[in-house]
């Protein structure tokens, strides 16, 4: 069924918060873009049920392909990849470069639960694996993120490009 | 903090974490947090929610941005209805041919005939040599197949600074191959590319003009090809075809029809 565009376009400042914390800053807009164009050029495949997780689910494959295609995505780079506004810059540059550095699929889940705000059972529909699955990656991941966090300097070196 | 002590899974406490679980598994799960013998898990759960909170306080003002104009433009809707953008600079002359259509040899079933400013004719000639180029290709005929619309759609769009999709043809008969992106006077212009069921090659050629207007279809012939073209706001199609005037005509209009 056609998908309401005014409903699409409200998704688009979360769709680009995913991206940023998936794939960084340089490809994020690249990646909701192909996203959108997939979508409407698929829009019949839509049931009309959840708009928003079956679009999340299409930038997660987006994310992947890309992934794969460039055999990896370019590291996260906290210090363009932190956005602008807000406070405490130390703290957010290391959760980013730990972020960063955690498995595809254990960011996927993380930030789907974390920040976006999806149930598990809506994540669980979203990455297509079951709901304990994204139970137990989900702990992992943020075992591996506090590790990170534990390990990393407050300030990381930038990356050479 | 006294009861039955149940056992707590990593999936428990991340769904404890996340104010999933119900209350009296939750319940449960403080009071195995609370004896002296778990702290560690207790001190672990902390830390899981400082850092969702972090999470969530590092990529929160990403929402905030300005979108980029060209994910809006993906959408392709932003843009007022067909009607209202009809009416630029070359709708007068464009009204005045209608009136006198017949009588310029253009006449038709369009609505509107337009007599062609020459930056439209220009536009046709383009939209010709390429269909010309391309449409014989057998094996190349496009740079990338309709089966990675997604990616051709946003590269041209990309490319064009303009939103472009495809139109669907296939309620005609014609089967989308795909595009390129095709050099017009030193600009990019984009070319898609349709097949019919004899295998014979349709194209619509989609290139920026440099000034706005408007310029109603007319119609171009050279020798194999005819095409239909016309001009909206920034934008100009030519859509051309084998020479059967008739039947390139009604799936100009149906390509009209869709992307205006």
């Amino acid at each position: 069924m056609a998908i309401d565009r005014r409903e699409l376009e409200r998704l688009i400042p979360a769709l680009r918060r995913y991206a940023r914390g998936l794939a960084g800053a340089m490809l994020a807009d690249d990646l909701v873009q192909d996203c959108l164009a997939q979508a409407i050029a698929r829009e019949r495949q839509f049931r009309g049920e959840n708009l928003a997780g079956w679009i999340y689910a299409i930038l997660t494959n987006c994310v992947r392909a890309a992934a794969r295609s460039q055999r990896r995505l370019p590291p996260i780079d906290p210090l363009t990849d932190m956005a602008d506004a807000g406070s405490d810059p130390a703290s957010r540059i290391g959760i980013l470069a730990a972020l960063g550095a955690l498995a595809q699929e254990h960011r996927e889940v993380l930030l789907l639960v974390v920040v976006e705000g999806f149930t598990y059972q809506e994540a669980s529909g979203i990455l297509a694996v079951p709901i304990g699955t994204v139970m137990s990656r989900l702990a992992r991941a943020r075992d591996q993120l506090a590790e990170r966090l534990d390990g990393a300097p407050v300030v990381p070196f930038r990356r050479a490009r | 903090m006294s009861g039955a002590v149940v056992p707590v899974s990593d999936e428990d406490l991340a769904a404890y974490a996340d104010g999933r679980l119900l209350p009296e598994r939750a319940a449960s799960v403080e009071a195995w947090l609370a004896s002296p013998e778990n702290a560690a898990d207790r001190a672990r759960l902390e830390r899981w929610r400082l850092q969702d909170a972090s999470l969530r306080a590092a990529l929160d003002p990403v929402l905030a941005e300005p979108l980029p104009a060209a994910l809006r433009a993906v959408l392709g809707e932003a843009r007022p209805p067909l009607r209202a953008r009809r009416s630029v600079r070359w709708l007068a002359p464009a009204a005045v041919a209608a009136a006198i259509g017949i009588a310029i040899g253009v006449g038709g079933s369009f609505a509107l005939w337009g007599a062609a400013p020459a930056v439209a004719r220009g536009l046709a000639d383009s939209g010709m040599s390429a269909h010309a180029v391309y449409s014989r290709e057998t094996r190349h005929a496009v740079e990338v197949g309709a089966d990675d619309e997604a990616h051709l759609v946003s590269w041209l769009s990309n490319r064009l600074d303009t939103p472009i999709s495809p139109p669907d043809l296939s309620a005609e008969g014609l089967t989308f191959l795909g595009g390129r992106l095709v050099p017009d006077g030193g600009r990019p212009a984009a070319q898609l590319m349709y097949e019919d069921g004899a295998g014979q090659r349709y194209t619509l050629f989609i290139a920026r003009t440099d000034e706005s207007g408007t310029a109603a279809m007319a119609y171009a012939w050279e020798p194999d090809i005819c095409a239909f073209y016309w001009v909206d706001g920034t934008v100009g199609y030519v859509f051309a075809g084998p020479e059967n005037r008739r039947h390139v005509e009604q799936l100009s209009r149906a390509v009209y029809d869709q992307i205006g």
